[in-house]
């Protein structure tokens, strides 16, 4: 995975200098764009970190920049920077998925605590996103017996009511359980209870 | 109860008035009749122009119908007088009744159909004077010589010449005074008329009245209204430059006129007549012109008035627009040097402090500090140049100031300015200041446009093109154009592609040529290079 960094897009050259200075001394990284242009042009799917991104851009907008990053399905929180946080401006920013928003002169304090916000949920999502591919990888291991046992299990039905409904011996039901939840790394029924729903949106 | 004693001074100031107006009339009334008693019809005393009436309708319209039982108390005290009694008194009474009560009634109907602000300013106005007037005259002209006709002093054979003299002679004396007292009447267009007497114009319109009455008298063979028709001529001039004072002006010149030429050539009274029934045609010919002239210079002046108006409201929406621009274009430099300021104490909390890396930031600071007092004395100089000051300018020197100005940084950069000049002599109605202002921002971004050109490509035309009532000023540049995107957003604030730019050279350049009345645009942009036109207003 790419380190965290701040993707700073404003088309005022000493802002963007002055901010990637006060995140550099504060230990963040940060790559600075004068145009949402050109930082679409560079933006890349494995980026992680937030996109700091000032709303009046000369050219393409901020709220353009926002639905392109959105249309292209990439997961990357964006921060909006306003000069004066009208109501509308906000609106307009939060709806189409702005995280959060700073008003401009940016207070160090502020921009921190977002910045590491933003991280940390940035790092949260990444993690949930990467578990579930992993689950998803184990689980495509299953065979389609196996797989059966475990969305009745999931469903709440006991052993023997699960040995009736497939035509097998209980005996068999344990066997398939216990190779299912060796396959899929589960050390009870509640952990495939809920690996099981945490897979629900896709198919097991 | 005490108060009835004492005198209320605006009741005493205002009988006071009232008397000062009737003794006015009076006298007025009974010099002008004893003066116009020229060739009168023996023995009623009908004269070929009769003065007299124009005042009464004149005190009714400008004093008020109340003073009706002046206009009868002056018609009988008149005949009495000027005429020697021609009738006992009731049958007096009885014709200063018949004068009375029929321009009563025209006062009245006019008083109802005319505009009060201006009387006869508009050609309605007129149209509705001259109608109801000719209608009354020939109403009162018959009532009048029917009753002396009745008693037996008018000849059966005399009645219908009696009755057109007398009209006539009505007529020409509403027609002739009437509108002169009102102009009169205007004490600021009186001034304003005044002033321009001494004007060479002036001078050569009243020769030029002078020459078509000498030419009517000296050349006329005993039959004056032969040549009369030349008189109409100064008149219509008159009119038509000056609007109804004008024509009032010259319509009583003219009556005179006629009157003086009347005396010393001593013709028969026929003549008379007639030249008085052509006098009519030129009155109601001039009166229309001055009216229609006045008419027009009227709306002309409401419509500069409600340019004026919104040139105003244009100018406090782009100030609106200026104000927000500038309050974001303060709050970069405000956002840089805060996160600058944030940087250096960041810098001070780490152990080794990095002096040169804390020497450019505070450099940074200081600059950042300096392009935000910039901002502000650029919204100053805005400000400053706000109110405009529209003068006669000419176009070229105009231009040609403008180019000089830039010239040194045009030819630092290797750009070539072409200035084309077919219409420089054009006057333009514009606040120099601005406009050389706008000129400059304008040209500044073609020349900025050129500069990243090859050295032989790096030329900006300028062309000062004639049009109707304005002149527009062409700037094109062969830089690289236009986007249909950028074009769209290209007179908004902060709009600039270049790097040190705050993108308010067109907003303000446009705001300025708007508040002169006139127009910025983007005329053509294509790979060749963009095209501005400056529509200027022009005398």
């Amino acid at each position: 995975m790419n380190r965290q960094k701040v993707y700073l897009v404003d088309d005022d050259a000493a802002i963007r200098d002055a901010v990637r200075t006060v995140l550099e001394l504060s230990g963040v990284s940060a790559e600075v764009f004068a145009s949402g242009e050109e930082f679409l042009t560079r933006l890349r799917p494995d980026w992680s970190g937030c996109v700091l991104l000032d709303f009046k851009l000369t050219g393409m907008d901020g709220l353009q920049v926002q639905r392109e990053i959105l249309d292209r399905q990439i997961v990357l929180p964006v921060v909006i920077m306003t000069a004066h946080g009208d109501v509308a401006t906000v609106k307009a920013a939060l709806k189409a998925g702005a995280f959060d928003f700073l008003e401009k002169p940016v207070e160090r304090a502020q921009l921190l605590d977002v910045i590491h916000r933003v991280f940390d949920l940035d790092d949260r999502t990444r993690r949930e996103v990467a578990q579930r591919d992993e689950l998803r990888k184990k689980a495509g291991r299953l065979t389609p017996r196996e797989r059966q046992i475990m969305q009745h299990l999931v469903e709440g039905r006991q052993h023997r009511e699960i040995a009736e409904l497939l035509d097998i011996s209980p005996r068999t039901v344990e066997v398939y359980k216990s190779r299912m939840m060796e396959k899929l790394g589960a050390r009870s029924l509640a952990d495939v209870i809920h690996m099981g729903v945490r897979l629900s949106d896709g198919a097991i | 109860m005490p108060n009835t004693h004492e005198a209320d001074p605006r009741i005493e100031r205002r009988s006071l008035q009232v008397a000062l107006r009737l003794v006015a009339y009076f006298l007025i009334y009974l010099l002008l009749d004893w003066a116009s008693y020229l060739y009168p019809v023996v023995p009623l005393g009908i004269t070929p122009w009769n003065p007299p009436t124009g005042v009464s309708l004149f005190l009714l319209l400008a004093a008020g119908i109340r003073y009706w039982p002046a206009l009868f108390v002056a018609a009988f005290f008149a005949d009495l007088i000027v005429r020697g009694a021609p009738a006992n008194v009731a049958a007096l009474s009885v014709a200063a009744g018949i004068i009375t009560a029929g321009y009563t009634i025209a006062a009245r109907l006019l008083k109802r159909h005319l505009g009060m602000q201006a009387p006869l300013q508009s050609t309605r106005d007129l149209v509705v004077f001259l109608v109801v007037t000719t209608v009354t005259s020939l109403v009162v002209a018959v009532a009048f010589v029917g009753w002396y006709w009745r008693i037996g002093m008018v000849a059966p054979e005399d009645f219908i010449a009696d009755v057109v003299k007398y009209w006539v002679g009505d007529m020409n004396g509403i027609l002739v005074l009437t509108p002169a007292l009102f102009c009169l009447l205007e004490l600021r267009a009186l001034r304003r008329a005044l002033g321009r007497l001494i004007s060479l114009e002036v001078i050569l319109q009243f020769a030029a009245i002078v020459i078509g009455l000498v030419v009517t008298f000296v050349f006329s063979d005993e039959y004056p209204s032969k040549f009369f028709y030349i008189v109409f001529l100064p008149l219509i001039w008159v009119s038509a430059r000056w609007g109804l004072p004008g024509s009032a002006l010259g319509l009583l010149v003219i009556q005179l006129g006629l009157i003086a030429g009347m005396n010393v050539a001593n013709y028969h009274s026929a003549t008379f007549v007639e030249l008085q029934l052509l006098m009519t045609g030129l009155c109601m010919t001039g009166l229309t012109v001055g009216a229609m002239s006045s008419h027009r210079s009227r709306l002309e002046a409401s419509l500069q008035e409600k340019q004026t108006a919104l040139s105003g409201a244009q100018q406090l929406a782009s100030a609106g627009e200026l104000t927000s621009a500038l309050a974001h274009q303060l709050n970069q430099p405000m956002t840089a040097l805060s996160s600058y300021i944030d940087a250096c104490q960041l810098l001070f909390e780490q152990r080794d402090v990095d002096v040169v890396r804390m020497q450019d930031l505070l450099g940074k600071v200081a600059a950042e500090a300096r392009r935000a007092s910039g901002v502000v004395s650029r919204l100053r100089d805005f400000y400053q140049r706000g109110v405009t000051d529209i003068q006669k300018v000419q176009a070229g020197p105009l231009l040609d100031g403008v180019v000089q100005m830039l010239r040194r940084n045009a030819d630092r950069l290797g750009v070539e300015v072409v200035v084309s000049q077919s219409a420089s002599s054009r006057i333009l109605l514009v606040d120099p200041v601005q406009i050389e202002n706008a000129l400059q921002n304008v040209l500044q971004n073609a020349i900025d446009a050129v500069t990243p050109n090859n050295p032989d490509r790096r030329i900006v035309e300028v062309a000062i093109e004639s049009a109707e009532d304005a002149v527009a000023i062409r700037v094109r540049d062969t830089g690289g154009g236009v986007t249909a995107e950028a074009a769209r957003h290209l007179f908004e604030p902060f709009n600039t592609s270049k790097v040190t730019g705050m993108g308010m050279g067109l907003v303000i350049a446009r705001s300025l040529v708007r508040a002169n009345g006139g127009d910025l645009v983007l005329e053509t942009s294509d790979a060749t290079g963009a095209c501005f036109v400056m529509r200027l207003p022009a005398a």
